[in-house]
C-alpha cells in the first residue's frame, strides 16, 4: 500500500470531508515535493502516526476551546450560540438596569442642583416670613430669618456637591461605557 | 535543547508569509523551514485550524494536471496578524529583561 493510502486508513474516523482534505493536502505536498513513499515516511513519520497527530489538532468545532483559560469548553463558550441565547432571553433584567444606571448618572447631578434651588427658595420664603412678622413680634420674627438663613447653608454644600457630581457624572458614564465596549469586544472576540 | 516554536506564534509567522504572498501548502512549509525547523508534518493542522477560524482562505490553481490550493490572508487574517505581532513584541520584551543581552 502506498503512504496515502495507508494515511486514508487511519483516518476513517474523521469526517469525510477532513478525510478529503487531509488527503489532498498531502497528496500534492508529495507531488510538489517530489517525494518518493519512504522519503515521506522519513519527514513525516508513519501515516499511522501521522494520522494521529493530525486527530490530535483536529477537534470538532463544538469542543474546540480557544479561550484563555484552556478549561474544556462547554455548551456555555462565550462564541456559543446557547450563550447568546441567554443574553436575549435575560435583555428584560439586564437592559433596564444598564438603561437605569446611566439615567442615574446623569439625573443624579440635576436631582443635587433640584434640591439646592428648592432649599434657597425655601429659606427665602423663611427669611421673608421672618420680616414680616417681626413688626408683630421681634422674637419670632428673627427665629424665623435665623431659620432661613441657616436653611441657606443646606444649598451651599448642596450647590458645591452638584457641581461636583456634574464632573464625575460625565467620567462615569464614559467608563462605564468603556468597560461595555471592552466587554463586548471581548466577547465578540473568537 | 532547542526551544519548540509555540503554535500561536507558528500561526503568526504562517500569516505573515501569506500576508507578502499566497501559497501552496508545500511551498509555505519551506519557506517556513528555511528559518523555523519545524517538521514537515506541523504546517497541515495549523493551517487547517487558521482555515475554519476565516484568517485564511482557500483557492483552487491547476498545475500539471492537478489542483493545488493555495492558501491566502483574508481580512480578518489580516487583522489577527496585526494583533500578534504586537502580541509577539510584548512577549519578546518580556522574555527578553532575563534572557536578553547584558
Amino acid at each position: 500500500m502506498t503512504y496515502l493510502q495507508e494515511l486514508e486508513q487511519a483516518l476513517t474516523d474523521l469526517p469525510q470531508s477532513e478525510q478529503e482534505n487531509i488527503i489532498d493536502y498531502y497528496r500534492n505536498y508529495f507531488a510538489d515535493g517530489k517525494l518518493s513513499d519512504t522519503a515521506a515516511r522519513e519527514k513525516l513519520g508513519e501515516p499511522a502516526a501521522l494520522a494521529k497527530k493530525l486527530r490530535v489538532e483536529f477537534v470538532p468545532d463544538e469542543e474546540q476551546d480557544n479561550s484563555a483559560t484552556g478549561k474544556t469548553a462547554s455548551l456555555f463558550r462565550r462564541d456559543g450560540w446557547l450563550f447568546w441565547l441567554m443574553v436575549l432571553i435575560s435583555a428584560p433584567i439586564w437592559f433596564p438596569l444598564l438603561i437605569t444606571a446611566y439615567v442615574l448618572i446623569i439625573i443624579l447631578p440635576f436631582m443635587a442642583w433640584v434640591v439646592a434651588i428648592a432649599f434657597i427658595l425655601a429659606s427665602a420664603f423663611v427669611v421673608i416670613a421672618g420680616a414680616v412678622v417681626c413688626p408683630q413680634n421681634l422674637w419670632a420674627g428673627l427665629f424665623y430669618i435665623g431659620i432661613g438663613l441657616a436653611l441657606l447653608g443646606v444649598p451651599i454644600i448642596a450647590s458645591s456637591y452638584a457641581s461636583w457630581l456634574s464632573l464625575k457624572a460625565s467620567d462615569w458614564a464614559k467608563s462605564l461605557t468603556h468597560t461595555l465596549y471592552r466587554l463586548i469586544r471581548k466577547v465578540a472576540k473568537r | 535543547m532547542a526551544i519548540k516554536i509555540p503554535n500561536r506564534v507558528l500561526e503568526a509567522v504562517i500569516l505573515s508569509v501569506l500576508q507578502e504572498e499566497p501559497l501552496y501548502g508545500y511551498a509555505l512549509t519551506k519557506k517556513i523551514q528555511s528559518e523555523v525547523p519545524i517538521s514537515d508534518s506541523t504546517t497541515y493542522p495549523v493551517l487547517r485550524r487558521l482555515e475554519k477560524e476565516g484568517l485564511v482562505t482557500t483557492s483552487s490553481k491547476v498545475f500539471a494536471e492537478r489542483i493545488r490550493k493555495y492558501y491566502e490572508l483574508t481580512d480578518a487574517g489580516q487583522l489577527h496578524l496585526k494583533e500578534a505581532c504586537a502580541d509577539w513584541l510584548t512577549f519578546e520584551e518580556q522574555i527578553n529583561s532575563f534572557l536578553g543581552e547584558g
